[in-house]
């Protein structure tokens, strides 16, 4: 029984009410996921669990045995290169405290997947087909579920828009 | 938390063996119920994962579709069968939570999720029949900006928070469950009880059953049919006022209609009435609006929400006239 | 002056004082100037790659050994005192740590009882010390502090301590606190009281005046990183890893709360994860701190969003009456400007929300004042633009109304009434571009699109308007002591 995080095998804690997101943080000292409420509310403890964005905070670490698990330590190349998606962020000024970035980021490189895919929204005007095109109100519906107190919402959606536009995931 | 014995079923037989051994409480995503026991409203003594239990989403034998209880909300609404022959489903999906709830909830979980009731959730400080029978509502006299006009009782106004419920209302979905007694089904509209005397118990689940899937049947109105979620904020947030609708148009009189209403109830709210006036008539606005009042006849509204009246009708009449077309 | 202007005046001269004279205006320029070529250019935050990488370490991710987890429990009455406080469920359960409730005094050296105190900068004022007595003087306010090794084991114990209370009436209602209103001599550094000319004749005099009572609400603070901090001790050394705005203020009021130096007081807090007035000096640092002491293992004091909505306090309701007279071409004669905000004596926050309507327009008469009202409930604090933001809200949408009774364009109205010089004091403006931005927004948004009439613009489902206002914050400058 073990957790796979960024490609290294991890036990399960030994209190099932921990949550991956207080395993990653606090046993495990990957810091890089926030807690921002601890109940589902702010996306600051978005991961990426066996390729879908997840809330870790509403995650019991035990539901995560056998699965693999990214984190925002594990965007960057093994060599320190950034994430494409990071590089943006920067350039574009999607961040402030820096707080909500990584969920933020983590979100975002998971909802690449789910366009891609073909995957609907709320806001996709032909359900069948699937979204036409990456438009910013896409963008901004798809990531409704990462809060940011800064404002930073503007350079957020350009920096996944330049990621997007750039063909890489 | 309180602590308790966490245990994960491989399949429906285990996850029932377990659950009949002793006091256990089914967990999904944990999208409602992780929060719920983290906020003290709830303390199973044990928990059974049956998130991974099977879990497909089939076309059954007479043309409908069987969706297995364990599938994740996501999949659902991003599946072809259900974007094409019920799009006001995958509209309610995705209207509802973000997209990283919508990954982890499953539909048995989304069933099952609790009210939002900023009352209910104060266990420390306010009272709640639901939580205490007999201590009270606070929010019959409190903020009940988000409670329902029709279906309360004197002891709970407090509103069913799911879009999915919406959508599986108007399309007479069918609840599959597996007891210790065996099997059986239920209409999803009987699944969810008004609270009345007892808002403490909200559904026909009998103690150790568990949701299996979710069985809809085909129909030209599920086939046209929308969603429509009225909010604070445009994304993320629960509904004021919700309208999944579906109609079928045959020789220019309405053959079948569709109409359930979310934000409004204590279980998702079937508009027989309106139904009623629509059924055989031409559609057109004036009926529309006509059907609405005569199912916002009978709403009784608190201090903070009699806003929803009239927001109820005029979201029934768009999302009526953008699937006939009508507009005068 | 206040304690609180005391130390903003001394801060600033602080500051100022590592500023060699020579470099003022009129003296040499700054010597590394001409080495500063990144300056007036775009840059990207030097913190940034630390930020996407989730490297950059915030209060509550500081490694300690031997860390202890606290909870909170938090008063479910506004007014009364504790007449029993049963935590021994949660003793009992294992692994956990004695709790700390205020029926024992703190015996960690901290007689805070003894010296009540006015801390620097910060959320608020303690006067009698926190849990120094069974009082309740706010719902929420925090009763019992849970140590354990884990943080769920302190979140279950916090839930498993039962508190009984004998509740006195609290006055919690805004409109029924105002028969006891106070009228402070002051708001932050400037005198309240404002009166000039003869309102009364100018309102009766007036062509058009507008005369209403705008309400905001009291908002809490919620940056995406709840108040925490990592305490511990190293002897008599306090070392504290805080999210916080007031570095210096947060230590010299420990040191206060200790009596220890404030030499002795190390804070930390190279990253925020959000602050906008709220990252400051409250209840949980004094209560992390004084069980670190009491436990002599480091503490780490994280809030949860429902501890953070009873801890940290939001901003303070109001309710502001702006009445402006004109003439038949718009131009103001009178601006009466009145309100009430909340303010317990505990708060260091003046809401000043009347600052702004003594300066951004030509008057000859005003008549502005502010009153506090003394509730029992959570301090109000600054927020993003502190008194500007509710203060500002009242006056523009006055103005507007304004505009409309006269029938011309808001923009136009403003142009009307823009000052050279201070209304008040007389002092010219040193800079005095409103219109500018006027002019300059109003090309961006395609100003002349609008339609006067409300209601005129329909796209589909959607009503469109166009709007505008003006938003100010005050820009303090303080006269320079002269030195070397």
């Amino acid at each position: 029984m073990a957790i796979v995080i960024n490609g290294i095998e991890y036990p399960l804690p030994d209190d099932v009410r921990i949550s991956l997101l207080d395993l990653l943080r606090e046993r495990l000292g990957l810091t890089g996921t926030k807690l921002g409420c601890n109940q589902g509310g702010c996306g600051a403890c978005t991961v990426i669990v066996d390729g879908a964005r997840v809330l870790s905070c509403l995650t019991l670490a035990v539901q995560a045995d056998g699965r693999e698990v990214q984190t925002i330590e594990g965007m960057a190349a093994q060599d320190g290169q950034l994430h494409p998606l990071q590089e943006s962020f920067i350039e574009h000024e999607g961040l402030q405290c820096g707080y909500c970035t990584p969920g933020q980021i983590c979100s975002a490189i998971a909802m690449v997947a789910e366009f891609r895919r073909g995957d609907p929204s709320y806001v996709t005007a032909d359900l069948a087909r699937g979204p036409n095109g990456v438009t910013r109100q896409e963008i901004r519906e798809r990531m409704s579920g990462n809060l940011c107190r800064c404002g930073a919402h503007n350079g957020i959606v350009e920096a996944i828009e330049e990621m997007l536009a750039g063909g890489v995931a | 938390m309180r602590p308790f014995d966490y245990r994960r079923a491989a399949d429906q037989t285990e996850a029932l063996s377990i659950a009949g051994a002793g006091p256990a409480r089914y967990l999904g995503g944990g999208t409602n119920l992780v929060d719920l026991m983290r906020q003290n409203i709830e303390a199973p003594a044990a928990l059974v994962d049956v998130s991974r239990l099977p879990g497909t989403i089939a076309d059954t034998p007479n043309g409908g579709l069987m969706i297995g209880a364990a599938v994740r909300n996501n999949v659902v609404a991003a599946h072809p069968a259900v974007r094409t022959r019920y799009p006001m489903l995958s509209r309610a999906i995705l209207a509802g939570a973000s997209a990283q709830i919508r990954n982890m909830a499953t539909v048995g979980g989304n069933i099952l999720q609790r009210t939002r009731c900023a009352y209910f959730y104060d266990a420390a400080g306010s009272c709640c029949n639901k939580r205490e029978p007999g201590a009270g509502c606070d929010a019959i006299d409190g903020f009940n900006r988000y409670h329902a006009i029709f279906g309360a009782s004197e002891h709970c106004i407090a509103t069913h928070p799911s879009d999915m419920c919406v959508a599986l209302a108007a399309l007479g979905a069918t609840v599959h469950l597996a007891g210790a007694a065996g099997e059986r089904s239920v209409p999803l509209l009987d699944f969810h009880r008004l609270p009345g005397d007892h808002p403490e118990i909200e559904t026909v689940l009998r103690p150790g059953e568990l949701i299996t899937a979710i069985e809809l049947a085909s129909s030209p109105a599920a086939a046209n049919s929308r969603y429509r979620k009225v909010r604070d904020r445009s994304s993320y947030a629960f509904a004021l006022v919700s309208v999944a609708a579906g109609v079928e148009v045959a020789a220019g009189k309405i053959a079948d209609v569709r109409i359930a209403l979310g934000g409004v109830a204590p279980k998702p709210w079937r508009a027989t009435t309106a139904e009623g006036v629509l059924r055989g008539q031409a559609p057109t606005k004036a009926r529309f609006l006509a059907a609405a009042d005569a199912e916002l006849a009978a709403a009784k509204s608190f201090e903070g929400n009699a806003f929803k009246i009239e927001l109820a009708k005029r979201t029934i009449v768009a999302v009526l006239g953008e699937l006939t077309g009508a507009d005068a | 002056m206040s304690k609180l202007q005391n130390a903003i005046v001394g801060g600033v001269r602080t500051a100022m004082g590592y500023v060699p004279t020579s470099w003022l205006p009129g003296g040499t320029p700054d010597p590394l100037i001409d080495k500063r070529v990144n300056l007036g250019t775009q840059q990207s935050r030097v913190d940034g790659p630390e930020k996407v990488r989730g490297a950059a370490r915030f209060a509550a991710e500081v490694k300690m050994d031997r860390l202890l987890y606290a909870a909170c429990v938090h008063s479910t009455i506004a007014r009364g005192r504790i007449v029993d406080l049963d935590a021994s469920a949660a003793e009992g359960d294992s692994r956990g740590r004695a709790g700390h409730d205020p029926s024992q005094r703190a015996e960690d050296g901290n007689a805070a009882a003894d010296r009540p105190y006015e801390p620097q900068g910060c959320g608020q004022q303690h006067p009698a010390g926190v849990m120094q007595d069974p009082e309740i003087r706010w719902n929420g306010q925090a009763v019992a502090l849970v140590l354990a090794e884990t943080q769920e084991q302190a979140d279950h114990a916090a839930s498993l301590i039962k508190v009984r209370y004998e509740a006195t009436p609290a006055r919690t209602r805004f409109e029924d606190a105002k028969a006891d209103a106070q009228t402070p001599d002051s708001l932050l550094i400037e005198r309240n009281r404002l009166k000039r000319g003869d309102a009364k004749a100018a309102f009766e005099a007036a062509s058009h005046s507008v005369d209403a009572i705008y309400r905001t609400p009291w908002n809490n603070h919620n940056p995406i990183e709840p108040n925490a901090a990592t305490i511990s001790w190293d002897g008599d050394r306090l070392i504290v890893h805080d999210a916080t705005q007031m570095l210096h203020g947060t230590a010299g009021s420990l040191a206060k709360v200790f009596g220890i130096k404030e030499s002795q007081v190390y804070v930390s807090s190279p990253f925020v994860g959000g602050g906008f007035g709220g990252k400051a000096f409250w209840d949980h640092q004094i209560l992390g701190a004084a069980a670190a002491k009491l436990a002599k293992r480091p503490v780490r004091i994280a809030l949860s969003r429902a501890s953070m909505h009873r801890l940290i306090g939001g901003r303070s309701p109001t309710e502001q009456r702006v009445a402006l007279a004109a003439d038949a071409n718009g131009k103001l004669k009178a601006i009466v400007h009145h309100g009430f905000s909340v303010k317990p004596p505990h708060s260091a926050c003046d809401e000043a929300f009347t600052l702004a309507s003594r300066s951004l327009y030509a008057c000859e008469s005003f008549d502005v004042v502010q009153h506090t009202l003394d509730l029992d409930v959570l301090a109000n604090t600054f927020m993003r633009a502190p008194g500007e933001a509710p203060g500002t809200f009242a006056v523009e949408s006055a103005m507007d109304e304004l505009a409309h009774g006269v029938g011309i364009d808001p923009i136009e109205l403003r142009r009307r009434n823009l000052a050279d010089k201070d209304a008040v004091s007389g002092a010219p403006h040193s800079q005095s571009d409103l219109m500018l931005a006027y002019e300059l927004g109003a090309k961006r948004v395609g100003w002349e699109r609008r339609a006067a009439k409300p209601r005129s613009r329909r796209e589909g489902e959607w009503l469109v308007g166009m709007g505008c206002a003006t938003g100010s914050f005050p820009y303090m400058r303080m006269p320079v002591r002269r030195c070397g």
